[in-house]
């Protein structure tokens, strides 16, 4: 899944930009979200990576939680139960069974930042 | 820096991952087999102990050293626990596809290329060709003839095999 943010303005007197962020997914077009004024001083400007990378993971991210959180879950979906304790396969056949997936995002990411390394040529 | 943690930074680049940790004296770090793909690390300060576990327990260990570069293949897509001794800041070099093999050295003097290898600053401010380097950036070689003046700085020369 991608991010996908566009600036609305660059207000170069006090250092911010006004961006929309959604996810590629979105079912509303990104000119529908609703426009946020971002501090360029809390993002890595380093390169267009960087840049890309620290807005995404800063404020992409939460936009995106957001959205998934208050999309609507189709009925055969609603029913899903969270399992703990011992685990019996057999018992667990034709059940649905759910998972914080921004858990285990969490998990995983949570002490990665971007290493600032640029190509030359030489 | 004294306390126990690490921050670990990351670059996918064209042909491998390039990481870097930056932690503290007694860290304690655990890394699953499944995102243990390092294949050198190069501790740019500080050292650490790496340890494989399996299910026989703890069945190999390897020194990082300051300024040394570590072939830490035998810990591929292994359980690894690493302890730091000091405050440490080391880089790792990960192929990005894991079934290639990669030769890694470091450069003393100025050298001939080739189209399979990259170069890596891991320390200070070298001149390749002319050019002053710093931290981390990586250059795609080519084969021809490369200019090194090391200027206390360290680059690494990675081949893939």
């Amino acid at each position: 899944m991608n991010i996908i943010f566009r600036i609305d303005e660059y207000l170069p007197e006090t250092n911010q930009i006004v961006v929309q962020i959604c996810k590629e997914t979105s079912r509303n077009s990104i000119f529908s979200h609703k426009k946020v004024a971002i501090n360029c001083e809390t993002l890595d400007l380093y390169d267009a990576e960087s840049f890309s990378h620290t807005l995404s993971a800063k404020y992409g991210s939460s936009v995106i939680v957001e959205e998934n959180r208050n999309e609507p879950i189709l009925d055969d979906n609603k029913n899903s139960e969270i399992i703990k304790g011992d685990l019996n396969l057999e018992k667990l056949v034709g059940k649905v069974i759910k998972y914080d997936f921004y858990d285990l995002q969490k998990h995983e990411l949570k002490s990665r930042f971007r290493l600032n390394a640029r190509r030359v040529e030489l | 820096m004294t306390e126990s943690y690490a921050k670990r930074y990351l670059k996918r680049c064209e042909e491998f991952i390039l990481c870097a940790e930056l932690g503290g004296k007694d860290f304690i770090g655990i890394e699953r087999s499944k995102f243990r793909y390092t294949i050198y690390q190069y501790f740019i300060h500080g050292s650490a102990s790496f340890y494989e576990l399996s299910d026989d327990g703890i069945v190999s260990r390897t020194i990082g050293k300051e300024k040394q570069l570590v072939d830490v293949k035998k810990y591929f897509n292994k359980n690894v626990i690493c302890q730091a001794h000091d405050n440490f800041y080391v880089a790792g070099f990960s192929p990005l596809d894991k079934n290639d093999d990669w030769d890694g050295k470091i450069i003393e003097e100025s050298f001939y290329g080739n189209d399979r290898s990259w170069l890596i600053c891991f320390d200070g401010k070298p001149i390749v060709n002319g050019k002053e380097l710093k931290l981390f950036d990586y250059a795609k070689l080519k084969d021809k003839e490369y200019d090194v003046n090391l200027n206390g700085g360290v680059i690494v020369m990675f081949t893939k095999l």
